[in-house]
């Protein structure tokens, strides 16, 4: 059995990094068989950093991501977003603090059919100690960065797939989180669609210092970034 | 921008037609029956005119005497207790005894045959304690009724039948032979009043029943007793049972002792219609009542269950890239019950106007005795079916089946896993 290389990551800004996984594994267990989706991950990404994670189908890429995301718990080792273990939190207080924190953008889109485009944007700050007006005008301020405030009330159903996404990506900095964790988000666009979602990741990270992690298979895409990491069977190879 | 519940709710449904209609048709047909039930049930209780004071009377339908052998006599009241209790009270705001029982006559005017109705003997009290609607005239006044007036105020069918007119103030009639003055003539009043109802109303002065009596304490008439307010019932009662209590030291030189039965009765209790011999058992009434209610929610709520369940499922993914943006489990939980509780309402609605239309068109079935040969129509009016109580209880029974159906649903929706939500697992 290969043994799992741990590469100290460069901390590209002495704050804490926005991203520390230490020992991160994950097993998915059924009556019979005992999956390890991830073994012994250790990862530090800065705040402000663009990391692109790559590696073949089923390499544990996107349970990565979503252990990133708090959407998932590891089954070994730990997690800190920006500093804060959110080990021990209450559901109310990891649904706040994963709000507050990251946002996601999905391959496809995971945007809800029976909301406009303006309620699919609004969904990150509908529990915010924010009134319907200060909402409203933060769902048009996000959706004029992408260039859809001019949709705001059509449905997912009456978009483009490149418009889905730019609503996607709108719905993911809504609450103006500091992370935003994209999961193979150009995988279901054409090329020129694709090449938008990227200008607007890169933007998001250039010129508003978000953090941005990105799955993808697209190594055209992934040398954007500013590192790339690899895996392989679950364990990070680069 | 906020959540719009009516439209999730309207998609949610749309997303599986087949599943949709037939939860709401079970709603329907679940709040249909119960409605049907607690309508049967209000009829006895809920006030409607002319019995409109129903919330604030105490009933004295009936009076138990013991005797010396433990025998016991359960029946009405005679004059003389009437007059020894009931017209001694000075706390309620109005009392009123009556004959109580079928009193079938003959009502006829020269030159037109006889015709059979029911008659109430009732005194001057009477009119203060019902509602009844004079479409001409006016009741007979205490004066009248202490001197035995040969008055009669009659009922608009009545009206109607003897005289083909309403306008016949003034005009005489007969009962049983004896020469009658009508004094008025009100609305119809339906079998369902136990009280009010007759198609004819004299002073019971004027008839023989005052002499009607037996073991001196029993005979022919009811009381009701109004109070100003629900509130001073303790004191009516504290008043009531003085004054028997008086009666009572003079029965119990005969022998005889009066049981109480805790009387009188709020109209709830006399709603359960027990016998002159038995004591209400609210408690257990209300228990049937409930699992009866229960019965008719729980078969319900199993399937809707399982309906609200499946239409979760088409909404996982939703639900999952909820729970990814922050939106807490209760809350996820909240917003499912709200989208239920909207087609439940909807259902309901239907429901309701279903055991309304029902219970007008066939109600009498089950409500008036196949024996009534009053003159009035025997059909059910909206307003005696609907109060602010009938529709509370539609939005009671809504949503405890709401609760009940989409309770264990939305608690586990709330708790799907998000990445397998996510990946509408």
């Amino acid at each position: 059995m290969l043994q799992t290389v741990t590469s100290s990551d460069v901390n590209r800004s002495s704050a804490e990094p926005a991203i520390k996984l230490e020992g991160i594994g994950k097993i998915y267990r059924t009556d019979e068989i005992e999956t390890e989706a991830l073994e012994n991950v250790n990862l530090s990404i800065s705040k402000g950093e663009f990391v692109s994670i790559m590696g073949p189908s089923g390499c544990g890429k996107s349970t990565l991501l979503n252990i990133m995301g708090l959407l998932d718990r590891p089954s070994s080792g730990t997690i800190r977003i920006d500093g804060k273990s959110p080990e021990n939190m209450s559901d109310r207080q990891l649904s706040a603090f994963r709000s507050e924190k990251i946002g996601f953008v999905f391959q496809n889109f995971h945007l809800i059919k029976s909301l406009d485009v303006g309620g699919n944007v609004e969904i990150p700050i509908l529990y915010r100690s924010m009134n319907a007006r200060q909402r409203s005008e933060r769902v048009k301020e996000v959706l004029t960065r992408v260039d859809l405030l001019h949709r705001i009330h059509h449905f997912p159903s009456q978009l483009s797939g490149g418009q889905c996404q730019r609503v996607a990506i709108a719905r993911a900095i809504a609450g103006d989180p500091e992370i935003i964790l994209a999961d193979e988000p150009t995988g279901n666009l054409d090329s020129k669609m694709g090449a938008e979602v990227m200008d607007i990741l890169r933007s998001l990270n250039r010129h508003e210092g978000r953090t941005i992690v990105m799955v993808t298979h697209n190594e055209r895409q992934a040398a954007q970034s500013d590192r790339i990491i690899r895996f392989f069977d679950g364990r990070r190879v680069m | 921008m906020k959540i719009n519940y009516l439209r999730r709710a309207w998609l949610s449904m749309c997303q599986q037609p087949l599943v949709s209609v037939v939860s709401v048709a079970g709603t329907t047909f679940a709040i249909f029956l119960i409605m049907v039930v607690v309508m049967l049930n209000e009829v006895g209780i809920a006030p409607y005119p002319p019995e409109s004071n129903r919330e604030r009377w105490l009933v004295q339908r009936y009076l138990s005497i013991k005797y010396k052998d433990n025998n016991e006599s359960n029946g009405c009241m005679s004059y003389a207790t009437v007059k020894a209790v009931m017209y001694e009270m000075t706390t309620p705001e109005a009392v009123t005894a009556f004959t109580y029982g079928n009193n079938r006559v003959s009502v006829s005017v020269p030159g037109s045959p006889a015709t059979g109705c029911e008659m109430r003997g009732v005194d001057a009290g009477f009119w203060k304690v019902m509602d009844f609607t004079f479409l001409q005239g006016a009741p007979f006044t205490q004066d009248e009724f202490e001197s035995g007036v040969t008055k009669a105020v009659i009922s608009e069918s009545m009206a109607k039948k003897i005289f083909h007119s309403t306008g016949i103030v003034g005009r005489d009639i007969r009962i049983n032979y004896t020469p009658y003055r009508v004094c008025g003539v009100v609305k119809d009043v339906t079998n369902l009043a136990p009280f009010a109802f007759a198609d004819i109303w004299v002073p019971f002065s004027s008839t023989n029943s005052i002499s009607f009596s037996w073991n001196d304490y029993m005979g022919p008439f009811s009381a009701i007793m109004l109070a100003k307010d629900k509130k001073d019932f303790k004191e009516i009662r504290e008043e009531y049972d003085r004054l028997f209590a008086k009666l009572g030291d003079e029965a119990a030189i005969n022998g005889k002792s009066f049981v109480s039965r805790g009387r009188p009765y709020t109209q709830k209790v006399e709603a359960i219609k027990a016998g002159s011999w038995e004591t209400p058992d609210v408690r257990r009434s209300d228990t049937t009542l409930w699992i009866v209610f229960m019965i008719l929610l729980i078969v319900p709520a199993v399937n809707l269950s399982s309906m609200t369940q499946s239409r979760l499922q088409q909404s996982r993914e939703e639900i999952g890239v909820r729970r990814a943006f922050g939106t807490p489990r209760y809350a996820i939980a909240i917003d499912i019950l709200i989208e239920n509780m909207l087609v439940s309402l909807f259902a309901g609605a239907i429901g309701l106007i279903l055991s309304l239309l029902f219970i007008i068109t066939y109600g009498s079935w089950f409500l008036i005795p196949a024996s009534d040969e009053s003159l009035a129509p025997t059909g059910i009016n909206i307003g005696i079916l609907f109060h602010w109580t009938t529709f509370g209880w539609a939005l009671l029974f809504c949503f405890l089946l709401n609760l009940m159906s989409s309770g264990l649903p939305s608690f586990q929706a709330a708790r799907t896993d998000i990445v397998k939500a996510l990946e509408g697992k």
